[in-house]
């Protein structure tokens, strides 16, 4: 009775969570998108800098609305608006889903979302896992050239340094937004 | 229709009540005004009588609330009962067209398309929408925008209207055809709640005043009692105010002295010219009202003068000297109107020490504070002070700059009568230094107060 | 990006019935297209698929923003042959790359960016809402997806005042600035965009409540059936498919190893087999 109450209240949001999240999809959307046309997508300052801002904004998102589920909506969201306004981003979302279920789950085995430490742990397993799943799918596109191949994996290395920046970042603003009001937990 | 008794409430984590002892009585088909200063409580109980509280804001809730005869109203109900208009109707809007936008609410609730329509096509043709269907939201002025929001509420045929500060986005005539809306609505029977500080345009619609002080309901009055209670509510003039201030003047507008445009020319891109070989700019030690309809190019003008827009011909003076883009923008001020978007420091020290570098000494800060009402506020975040506050902090840094050139958009806009008269001395004080002015408005009485020239463009 | 910033510019004729095509499709038919092209090896067929593509991006008129990408793309392949040539002093094996094997990736990945991009710039918000509500997904997926296309055309122009502002107040946020200062750029980048977007989830999320979107009794409005205009789309995409898979053409093989370029009568036997 109570893993069916818990797998119901799974499914239940309400919709301030829902919109919180559906804002800040749209948000780490076009700011990573922006950063890329304003800076040039390719230069590592750029690439540090995309990475930073949405893994810090993602900290936040999570701190805002801390309950399981909440990566995996995220980032249906976000393919979701891709695919909507982009045409792309179809292939990608199975094996992103996967990483942030296995972040979830691993997020919830030590303490869960009330807990900052699982939030960090769970936002850097994402990053990775979703890393190594899209390498996985460049590879398919670019199994002829891997030096091609290689480049893309020093992008995603460099993407992946400012990361781990952004969970230092995320933190610094998710102690500024208390202080501000916005964050109460 | 609306009756409160014995209400108390407190907002999550805050230790202070919002809303104490609060008891209302409202009939049906009555139109009353709740008012009262800046973070009085007015928001908080427009958010009871609409369901938002306890629904979406928890918190602790006493008291008895009862909406159209009963307290055990669902929200779902509740949001059928009572329609809500807020300040900026962007802000409730959902969709990206009109047509969309309107049939939102009522497809949520069931409805089919034939039903929809039939609800409607009366509502469209009474507020002349017809047209409009197909628009963008984002392209309606801010008259037709509200007009949208008031449209997709009456479509749900709510029994209460509650509007909080509806005008202050609006200019005279828009004002006026929302009050002529509003009073077809009371005559059909609809009871009406408007939370506003701009009074002067209610007169003839409003049965009964409600006064709020700290979180409670302190009087309740006749409209035309207010203008008495002016000084100890800070409430605005009730009376519609003519401009008494002269126009400005080609001689007035003189090149050696304040900010000059010189053959300006400009256009956004791909639409006909603003500007076209434009002469004139505002004075020394003046503060000159640009006034004029949406569109003319009031903010854009400003935008020029700061160098944010590029003009495809013309020059910019600042007392008698041609100035590049840059240098304008450091000898100049402009607040614009959204002021969230024009604070960034952790706190409120800090906000005012980043306009000047580190030249200001606490004593400075401490005397700047006092003279906007911020006294206290020093080490609160900038984006945790309340819209009228961050309104005042945003001024009060603009200033602290001592700008050659100031303007300002909006300025009143959700400012109470106290507050109002405060930025208006500040702004003459200023213009007295030596600095020339600009208020982009469309309050009167805001212009009557500290303008010295009126420009209509 | 017409999609994002929500702006009408007179869109030609070809933008206007691409804008009108059902999201379903086009979803559709981008997923068919990335997998068959993980498959398909045959330049000839990639090139066949660049082409037409190229003809459709073409046809929106959005040269200056086709020259950059292709520029890119070009910039990328330069990169890549640079790379091979200095792994190639590392790992042998990497000098035997030809220059085909090195062009392939970026065969690959020219119909699919056109294809992307022919779909963006022919979109608008206001259609994508239409559409997705007309999709009936459950409010979990429904609600945030809307809210989210609500809220980019209103926040972009937020991002346009966030840059006014900080000018006004002499801060502009460029490589350098983030370079001398790397923690104040990014504090002012984040902070007030974070506040403005707390602030619109919070209006936002109110509104839809008011409106009790997502709960009731649900839409009774007509679910979207696809038009004449939806099939033909798709068919002439999946037709464009079936030709290029069945191009005669090269077959290259994957990887480090070298390549094979035997001329093939019945390329389609071949691709067919991979």
């Amino acid at each position: 009775m109570k893993v069916k109450t818990k797998l119901k209240s799974l499914f239940t949001w309400s919709t301030e969570e829902l919109v919180l999240i559906g804002t800040f999809a749209a948000l780490i959307k076009i700011v990573t998108l922006t950063v890329s046309l304003v800076g040039g997508g390719m230069n590592p300052a750029t690439l540090l800098l995309k990475n930073i801002v949405a893994t810090a904004m993602l900290v936040v998102l999570i701190h805002k609305v801390p309950r399981a589920g909440v990566l995996v909506l995220y980032v249906l969201q976000q393919a979701i608006i891709m695919m909507m306004l982009m045409g792309s981003g179809i292939m990608i979302l199975p094996g992103y889903l996967l990483a942030a279920i296995f972040a979830e789950t691993l997020a919830f085995l030590v303490g869960g979302y009330r807990n900052t430490a699982a939030i960090i742990l769970g936002v850097a397993f994402y990053d990775l896992a979703s890393r190594v799943i899209s390498m996985g799918m460049s590879w398919l596109f670019m199994r002829e050239n891997m030096a091609l191949f290689f480049v893309a994996l020093g992008i995603v290395g460099v993407g992946y340094i400012g990361c781990l920046i952004g969970l230092g970042t995320g933190i610094k603003f998710v102690k500024e937004f208390r202080h501000a009001g916005f964050i109460r937990r | 229709m609306i009756r409160l008794e014995n209400v108390n409430y407190n907002y999550p984590f805050q230790p202070d009540a919002a809303l104490k002892n609060v008891n209302l009585q409202v009939k049906q088909g009555e139109a009353i005004l709740i008012t009262g200063r800046s973070g009085c409580g007015k928001s908080t109980l427009g958010r009871l009588i609409n369901g938002l509280i306890p629904t979406y804001f928890s918190g602790s809730l006493n008291g008895k609330v009862h909406i159209a005869g009963s307290s055990q109203h669902s929200f779902h109900d509740l949001t059928r009962l009572v329609g809500s208009l807020f300040q900026d109707p962007e802000q409730q809007f959902l969709s990206t067209t009109v047509a969309d936008e309107l049939r939102t609410a009522l497809e949520w609730r069931g409805c089919t398309s034939e039903e929809i329509d039939r609800v409607l096509d009366p509502i469209v043709a009474q507020l002349g929408l017809e047209h409009k269907l197909d628009s963008s939201l984002f392209t309606l002025s801010e008259g037709e925008k509200q007009k949208v929001a008031l449209a997709s509420i009456l479509a749900l045929k709510p029994q209460i209207l509650m509007l909080d500060e509806p005008t202050a986005n609006l200019d005279i005539h828009s004002t006026g055809e929302l009050l002529s809306i509003l009073t077809t609505l009371k005559q059909e029977g609809m009871t009406i709640v408007i939370f506003d500080h701009r009074l002067y345009w209610l007169r003839a619609l409003i049965d009964r005043c409600y006064l709020m002080q700290g979180g409670t309901i302190t009087e309740t009055r006749q409209f035309s009692d207010l203008e008495g209670l002016r000084q100890d509510f800070g409430l605005r003039s009730t009376k519609q105010a003519t401009l008494s201030v002269p126009p400005l003047t080609v001689g007035q507008m003189s090149r050696p002295s304040g900010l000059y445009f010189d053959s300006l020319s400009f256009a956004y891109n791909g639409q006909s010219p603003l500007f076209n070989n434009f002469n004139g700019g505002f004075p020394q030690g003046k503060v000159v009202a640009i006034c004029g309809k949406n569109g003319r190019g009031k903010t854009t003008l400003a935008r020029i003068a700061m160098g944010l827009e590029k003009p495809s011909r013309g020059k910019i003076s600042i007392h008698g000297k041609d100035l590049p883009s840059k240098k304008r923008l450091q000898q100049s001020g402009l607040v614009l109107q959204n002021t969230e978007l024009q604070l960034y420091m952790r706190s409120v020290t800090e906000e005012l020490q980043s306009t000047v570098g580190k030249g200001l000494n606490p004593t400075d800060i401490d005397t700047t504070l006092e003279q906007f009402q911020l006294t206290g506020l020093q080490q609160r975040h900038p984006q945790s002070l309340s819209g009228g506050q961050r309104q005042r902090l945003v001024i009060a840094c603009a200033l602290q700059k001592r700008p050659d050139v100031l303007i300002l958009d909006e300025p009143t806009s959700g400012l109470d009568g106290y507050n109002m008269e405060i930025v208006g001395q500040h702004v003459k004080t200023e213009a007295k230094r030596g600095a020339a002015i600009a208020l982009i408005t469309h309050d009167h009485e805001f212009i009557n107060n500290c303008c010295d020239y009126v420009w209509n463009l | 990006m017409l999609a994002l910033s929500g702006a009408k510019s007179n869109p030609k004729p070809f933008s206007q019935w691409m804008g009108k095509l059902d999201i379903r499709i086009k979803v559709l038919t981008m997923f068919v297209l990335s997998l068959s092209l993980i498959f398909l090896k045959n330049p000839v067929g990639l090139a066949f698929l660049g082409v037409l593509s190229t003809i459709c991006l073409f046809s929106l008129g959005k040269y200056r923003l086709m020259g950059i990408i292709y520029l890119i793309l070009v910039i990328t392949w330069m990169l890549s042959q640079g790379f091979t040539m200095l792994l190639g002093l590392f790992v042998p094996a990497m000098k035997e790359q030809t220059v085909l094997q090195t062009i392939i990736p970026f065969l690959r990945m020219w119909p699919l960016i056109n294809m992307a991009l022919t779909v963006a710039l022919s979109m608008e918000i206001g259609g994508a809402l239409i559409a997705l509500k007309k999709m009936r997904l459950p409010r979990l997926i429904y609600l945030p997806v809307m809210v989210a296309l609500r809220f980019i055309p209103g926040f972009i122009n937020d991002m346009k005042q966030l840059r006014d502002c900080l000018l006004i107040r002499g801060i502009s946020l460029n490589l350098l600035a983030l370079i001398s200062h790397p923690n104040r750029t990014l504090r002012l980048l984040v902070v007030p965009m974070v506040i403005r977007a707390l602030r619109l989830a919070d209006e936002l999320a109110i509104a839809a409540e008011l409106k009790r979107v997502g709960y009731g009794e649900g839409l009774k409005t007509e679910k979207a059936r696809l038009r004449w205009c939806d099939s033909t789309f798709f068919v002439a995409a999946m037709l464009a498919l079936v030709v290029a898979w069945n191009i005669p053409g090269y077959e290259v093989e994957s990887g480090m190893m070298s390549s094979i370029n035997k001329p093939q009568t019945q390329g389609h036997m071949e691709s067919g087999q991979q």
